[in-house]
């Protein structure tokens, strides 16, 4: 038996990492910059790392676990599972993506190392997230997240950011609350908060559906609030605030995320879908989730700040998510489960490439955008291939996701929720396009400011990088859905364990 | 044979795609945009059919060489071709040549895509492609009335697109597989087939141009610089008639409103459009309603077709014709448009010309020799399989339609016909070859069928009876051209009547502004009225608009410190009570 590579405490060792390396992270000085540097890539590649360690052992049928006994009852568990490794691998690719993102947007910012260390543990927290064996491990590694986030949010120190920050923990810290009640409630009443495929309440005798219904609802408000979903997304739109690198991982896969994360393993691994329909709970949260979808987009057209305009566009692709989930039957199931990855990589290349505009040439406005194209081709492609996933034309991953939810819609006999998705579709064409538009088909008002004359390319690479590969796997995931490797695949896989 | 020719139409167009990712090599596009339509045509015309499954790209993909595909394939591949020879030399110069080699690439890859996709979600991405990159192309030149009708292009293109996701999203929940074949068998053999099919229509019909959703085509068409032009209104058109093919059940059951539907559409298509086009004073747009009035007359061929599945075959003879003739002759009619616009002074060069722009223009009415005489016998022949009264209908009105088109083409020629100037100019060679060689496309066409057998019809074949149905209305028009042209120039209350290009879309618009102004105001009216007086009273200055009231309400709802926790009790209470 090779220690190194079938390690039970794999999972815990993809925790510690970004966990310990974010404390060393603070206590670096603000000029040792090479060093700070290098312990940020080599965090980000070792996470990567050891992700693919369990990848492979998932693919051998080997699942890793590690528990730890708190106190009688609780533990602290952590599991390789295949919904588990979907996110984790996710949030540790575009972790790595954003690390290099961040090192050049930050370069001329201060507190530095305040903000790696910070950064370090908010991903700690997701893979926690992602790992998490058990309702309580989820709810101590999610409350981590708050924590974490906070100082990302509030850190340009403005009043803008602070108030922000504000919002964030007076909408967070109430629906911590509210789900650690619902967790203690559910360990006294069912004796368990294990996750188990097809749902751990599912599976226990003499529950009492009203008792259930009322544990559902704190759940999903719970996690809610981190998902976006009206009326609890207050803190979104104004969290934007914060610095690029921070509102792309907030959006993609941290904060908002782990919200709609945690309402799928509600709805899939806490209550088993087949038991939440017989509960008639999920049809009350596809319409919340409809809501939505269609509410975000319409304040997104209203936006004149890019930045906005993109969280209340989250605040709409994320219900997709949510929609997936509720609507019973195994097509609308992968599709949700796979927008999960598809909705990240289309976002988090939305707001590299508005951060990028935003640190080279100053352009915050959507009315600034005219004639961007031509000086920044490259960001402005991805800006545009990821636009149009966002719409869900064909082939990108955002087409896959929208064909899997009208089908599975459709066999479920709820085919109400294409009106959604067509509304939806249409509207995001009418607040994408005419930045796309405005970008390549229009003239600046004002000359760009030169280049820098060190750089051949049209901004720092580390800012322009990152959003072109995650615009090529915008298109990649979609191109090439049908193939072994795909995110749709491993989607599928998912789905067929939770319909077994 | 078939794998070298898919795979070199691979790599060329890989090898495009690089040529645009490397900066430098960018100034050689145009000799890219040439060299990448060949390897298709040829597979085209080499093909001895076959598929090829590549069930790891998107949902399972299938491309290949039908019947359907070789046609479309074939004329699709030639026009491009013809029109990136033509834009090399008519381009020079623009100033923004490049952002159009760019559109032009991608338009052209996501047309020839199409032709040979078997399955939906290939179809549709190539479909989408074209499309949208269609977009740059006719906004080109940047002038308001060009972003105008890339607005109104645009606005249809995503309409047309959610329509087919949603049509195709239920037949594929009937027939359970994407390929065409099945998708097919799945439509006829559905209860909602009759509904199915009439929003395919719908949906493709957006780009063919039928009636009522024909608007945008004489604006779009003409806005684009002109060898964009031929192929929009040559090739791309078709791609509507090649989905509603490829998917309805064309010989397989017999629908009953659907193929109603289209040919009542298709008769006021005809005619309607080529009385809208005869008023139009720029010669694109004149060309842009003739291709509304022919999609009109295919529409009426594909309407029997789905009427009588017995007559599938004659029928479906009669569509490819009908599109080959078209896409060539149409194509030829565009590019010509440049070229007499470049044609100044005398001499045998500018004889050359007028003949060419002569033939072409007689070529669509039907001239014997050509391909459109064919083209409108083998029309004759399908309708009249077509149940009664249709039938009968059809064939008395088949005529005019011709009498139609030749007015149109005689309005073309008075428009485009080249001065005689003191100054000697001419068209380069790279503008002049293609279009004579499609100019003379339809006679070659023609005669290869009827030498060497490729179609063995008697469609094609001259005798009396079939001269003279050709050549009375061609001169019947241009007797009526005369005296119309006469009357206009002697009236002055004549003179002025005009219909805008696009003719429905100006009122439409019109009703839409008022609408939103009257909708606007009658909920300022309801709501906002009361909140203004009160929002005076408090000494506050409130504008009405739905955008401040959205924005009002996200506001509050969104609001500040306490509603978080708030809303929270709120939910879980409103939850409960849903749910109890």
């Amino acid at each position: 038996m090779n220690v190194l590579w079938d390690n039970q405490f794999l999972p815990l060792i993809a925790v510690a990492t970004s966990l310990f390396g974010g404390g060393v992270l603070f206590f670096f000085r603000e000029e040792q910059e090479t060093a700070r540097r290098a312990l940020n890539l080599l965090l980000a590649v070792s996470k990567l790392g050891l992700i693919v360690l369990m990848l492979r052992g998932a693919h051998l049928g080997v699942t890793y676990e590690f528990r730890y006994e708190l106190v009688e009852g609780f533990e602290l568990a952590l599991r390789s599972d295949p919904f588990a490794l979907l996110f984790a691998s996710l949030s540790a690719v575009l972790w790595f993506l954003t690390t290099i993102y961040a090192i050049g947007y930050l370069k001329s910012s201060t507190n530095r190392s305040r903000f790696f260390g910070f950064f370090s543990w908010c991903v700690c927290a997701t893979t926690g997230i992602a790992l998490a064996a058990n309702l309580l491990t989820f709810l101590v590694f999610y409350e981590m997240l708050t924590l974490a986030t906070y100082p990302l949010i509030v850190h340009r120190g403005t009043e803008d950011s602070v108030r922000a920050g504000r919002a964030y923990l007076l909408y967070t810290i109430p629906a911590g609350a509210l789900l650690l009640v619902a967790i203690a409630w559910l360990q006294l009443y069912v004796g368990t908060v294990e996750f188990r495929t097809g749902g751990f309440i599912a599976a226990a005798n003499n529950v009492d559906d009203t008792n259930m219904r009322v544990i559902f609802a704190m759940l999903i408000i719970g996690f809610g609030v981190k998902a976006g979903l009206v009326p609890l997304h207050g803190w979104l739109p104004r969290a934007m605030v914060a610095p690029a690198p921070v509102s792309a991982l907030l959006h993609a896969v941290a904060v908002v995320k782990a919200g709609a994360f945690g309402v799928t393993r509600t709805v899939y691994d806490v209550f088993g879908i087949t038991y939440a329909n017989e509960l008639g709970v999920l049809i009350p949260l596809s319409i919340v989730a409809s809501v939505t979808i269609l509410y975000g987009s319409v304040r997104a057209v209203f936006q004149t700040d890019i930045k906005k305009r993109l969280a209340f566009s989250t605040v709409s692709q994320v219900s997709y998510i949510v929609l997936g989930a509720t609507i019973f039957g195994p097509i609308a199931t992968t599709g949700g489960i796979v927008h999960i990855v598809h909705q990240a990589v289309m976002k988090i290349t939305l707001f590299f490439a508005a951060g990028s505009l935003a640190e080279t040439l100053h352009i915050h406005k959507i009315s600034d955008m005219k004639g961007v194209g031509r000086r920044m081709p490259w960001t402005m492609t991805a800006f545009t291939v990821a636009a149009a996933g966002m719409i869900g034309m064909p082939p990108t991953a955002g087409f896959i996701t929208k064909w899997y939810l009208a089908q599975g819609a459709l066999s479920a006999g709820q085919s109400w929720v294409l009106g959604v998705l067509v509304g939806s579709a249409i509207l995001n064409a009418i607040y994408f396009l005419p930045m796309v538009y405005a970008a390549w088909f229009q003239s600046p008002s004002t000359p760009w400011a030169a280049r820098e004359p060190s750089s051949r390319f049209e901004g720092l690479p580390s800012l322009v990088l990152p959003s072109m590969v995650t615009a090529a796997l915008t298109l990649i995931f979609g191109l090439f859905a049908g193939s072994a490797l795909s995110p749709l695949n491993w989607a599928e896989f998912i789905m067929e364990l939770e319909y077994r | 044979m078939d794998d070298v020719w898919l795979l070199s139409t691979l790599i060329t167009t890989a090898l495009a795609v690089c040529l645009w990712l490397a900066g430098p090599l960018r100034k050689f596009a145009p000799w890219m945009n040439i060299l990448v339509p060949i390897p298709p045509l040829i597979w085209a015309l080499t093909s001895s059919g076959g598929m090829v499954d590549v069930p790891w790209l998107l949902m399972g993909v299938r491309l290949g060489i039908d019947t359907l595909s070789r046609v479309f394939l074939g004329v699709t591949g030639a026009l491009w071709l013809a029109a990136a020879v033509y834009a090399r030399s008519y381009m020079q110069n623009d100033g923004n040549e490049l952002r159009f080699n760019l559109f032009f690439f991608l338009t052209m890859v996501g047309n020839i895509g199409l032709t040979v996709a078997h399955d939906v979600a290939s179809f549709l991405f190539f479909y989408t492609l074209m499309s949208v990159a269609a977009y740059g192309l006719i906004v080109h030149d940047g002038r308001r009335k060009s972003l105008e009708a890339g607005r109104v292009y645009i606005a249809l293109t995503i309409l047309g697109e959610m329509i087919l996701f949603v049509v195709v999203t239920f037949a594929f929940y009937d027939a359970q597989s994407l390929l065409f074949e099945e998708l097919q068998q799945g439509i006829a053999g559905s209860p909602n087939r009759e509904v199915i099919s009439l929003a395919i229509l719908c949906g493709f019909g957006i780009k063919l141009g039928i009636m009522p959703l024909h608007f945008w085509l004489p604006l779009a068409h003409p806005a684009a610089p002109t060898p964009a032009s031929a192929v929009l209104s040559g090739a791309m058109i078709k791609t509507g008639l090649l989905g509603i093919l490829r998917i309805l059940p064309f010989g397989i059951v017999t629908l009953e409103t659907v193929p109603a539907v289209m040919i009542s559409a298709g008769i006021a298509t005809a005619f309607l459009a080529a009385a809208f086009g005869v008023m139009q004073s720029n010669a694109k747009t004149v060309l842009a309603y003739s291709s509304i009035s022919q999609m009109g007359l295919i529409a009426i061929g594909a309407g029997v077709g789905l009427f009588v599945p017995s007559a599938w075959k004659i029928v479906s003879a009669m569509l490819m014709l009908f599109v080959v003739h078209h896409a060539v002759a149409k194509a030829a009619l565009f590019l010509g448009v440049g070229v007499a616009g470049a044609t100044k002074g005398g001499g045998w060069k500018r004889f050359g010309v007028i003949a060419g722009l002569v033939w072409s223009a007689l070529t669509l009415s039907g001239m014997p020799l050509t391909t459109g005489l064919a083209a409108k016998t083998a029309l004759k022949y399908s309708v009249a399989e077509s149940p009664d009264p249709w039938a009968t209908v059809v064939a008395v009105l088949l005529p005019f339609s011709s009498l139609a088109t030749t007015l149109l083409m005689f309005r073309y020629l008075w428009l485009v016909w080249p001065p005689l100037d003191k100054e000697h100019h001419y068209p380069k060679p790279g503008m002049v070859i293609p279009w004579a060689l499609l100019a003379g496309g339809t006679t070659a066409n023609w005669i290869l069928c009827v030498w060497l057998g490729v179609v063995k019809t008697s469609w094609l074949s001259l005798n009396a009876s079939t001269i003279t149905g050709a050549l009375w209305p061609i001169l019947v028009a241009g007797l009526l051209f005369t005296i119309a042209n006469y009357l206009v120039g002697k009236s002055r209350t004549l003179s002025f009547i005009r219909i805008p290009a696009g003719d429905v879309v100006i009122p439409m618009l019109a009703t839409v502004s008022v609408l939103q102004t009257a909708l606007r105001d009658a909920i300022a009216a309801v709501t906002f009225e009361r909140l203004d007086a009160l929002a005076k009273r408090l000494g506050v200055q409130s504008k009405r608009t739905t955008e401040n009231v959205i924005s009002g309400f996200g506001r509050f709802i969104e609001g500040d410190s306490v509603a978080g926790p708030l809303i929270c009790l709120l939910a879980i209470s409103i939850f409960l009570i849903v749910i109890n």
